[in-house]
């Protein structure tokens, strides 16, 4: 089992850093985080059953665990949670403005822009999240819109 | 802009992409383990302290009664006793956490797992059986300081009785006890590591 698990968790690392480069910023969180992740997932692993697919369970466990890992830290050393503003970022590459973007969304906000940038369905994604289908559809809709806005406003009005 | 075109350069410029190997896993075992074991550890020095408190006490209570000889005897044992279990506890708070740098991390995670169990065997081992002998040093106390002897006050048929009694009663009780105490304190934290350990075992 360990060895299918290793595996597994090689194939999909990059599912690990994302949720951990999206949810700390500073290196100490990271490594506990990291920490947290593998431990939790290692863990869940006799529980994993294949009628979902390994990226989802990951990404639900890693998620769960970020999530979790939040409430415990001091949120004054996390990401902050501010309402989206591009005052000062006009200057940004583009994807450097969709990160910051992204960034300053809520934790759940977040959750559900990089499910669906990462090309989840709107169905894997309530898996994940446990929402229904319906509302992740409005919520998603409602946040490209605020985040198409925005970029278009950081570009002088052309995305 | 498409926003899962950038997206994609997000995922290449700004997350990490260094390989996760089964070194991390288990040092991520590992690390939840450290915590675990400087809690039993740091549990444990509270037992030293104790026992060095009593240790103090029973020397106190000698030196106060030092001109009457069956008084300091059995005070002066229960100090003996009591500062033997405290740097027999010592031995094993040593030695946790101070293992040779060598040594694997299951190993070293191995190696607490069994000196925390031995030091509260070896607690057990001391501590229990010294439990009657002071209850029939406790009982004849009173009398000793009044001047009898050992010899008269157990030739009494009441007070023999109610020493036999006594230690019938609370021996066991004082185990029982005693265990659940260690269970409280120790339990939930043995099992952790124990499992912790179960879990390196099958990674590596």
């Amino acid at each position: 089992m360990e060895e299918q698990y290793i595996s597994l968790i090689q194939k999909h690392e990059g599912i690990i850093h994302k949720v951990i480069g999206l949810y700390v910023d500073n290196d100490e969180d990271r490594k506990d985080m990291h920490q947290e992740i593998l431990l939790q997932s290692w863990k869940s692993y006799a529980n994993f059953k294949e009628d979902s697919t390994f990226s989802t369970w990951l990404y639900k466990v890693s998620l769960n665990t970020a999530l979790t890992f939040r409430k415990k830290e001091d949120k004054r050393k996390l990401v902050s949670e501010t309402p989206i503003t591009t005052t000062s970022s006009e200057s940004k590459e583009d994807y450097e403005m969709l990160y910051f973007l992204i960034k300053q969304l809520n934790e759940v906000d977040r959750m559900l822009m990089t499910l669906h940038l990462d090309g989840y369905k709107n169905q894997e994604i309530a898996e994940i999240t446990g929402m229904t289908s319906n509302h992740i559809n409005v919520k998603i809709h409602r946040l490209k819109a605020t985040i198409i806005d925005q970029l278009k406003k950081a570009n002088n009005g052309h995305i | 802009m498409d926003i899962f075109e950038q997206w994609k350069i997000i995922e290449k410029e700004k997350f990490n992409h260094s390989p996760i190997n089964k070194e991390d896993i288990m040092e991520a075992i590992y690390q939840k383990s450290t915590g675990t074991m400087e809690i039993l550890k740091t549990r444990l020095k509270y037992k030293m302290m104790w026992v060095l408190f009593f240790t103090g006490c029973f020397t106190g209570l000698a030196l106060w009664q030092f001109d009457n000889l069956p008084v300091v005897l059995i005070f002066g044992a229960a100090a003996l006793l009591y500062g033997l279990a405290y740097f027999g506890l010592r031995t094993y708070y040593l030695k946790m956490g101070s293992e040779k740098k060598e040594l694997s991390t299951l190993d070293v995670m191995k190696n607490n797992y069994k000196l925390i169990n031995g030091a509260l065997k070896f607690e057990g081992n001391i501590m229990y059986p010294t439990v009657p002998l002071m209850l029939l040093g406790a009982i004849a106390v009173p009398g000793l300081i009044e001047g009898e002897t050992l010899l008269s006050i157990y030739g009494e048929p009441k007070t023999l009785t109610i020493a036999i009694v006594s230690i019938i009663i609370l021996v066991p009780l004082v185990k029982f006890f005693g265990d659940k105490m260690n269970k409280i304190a120790y339990g939930s934290f043995i099992n952790k590591l124990e499992d912790n350990i179960k879990e390196m075992e099958m990674v590596g």
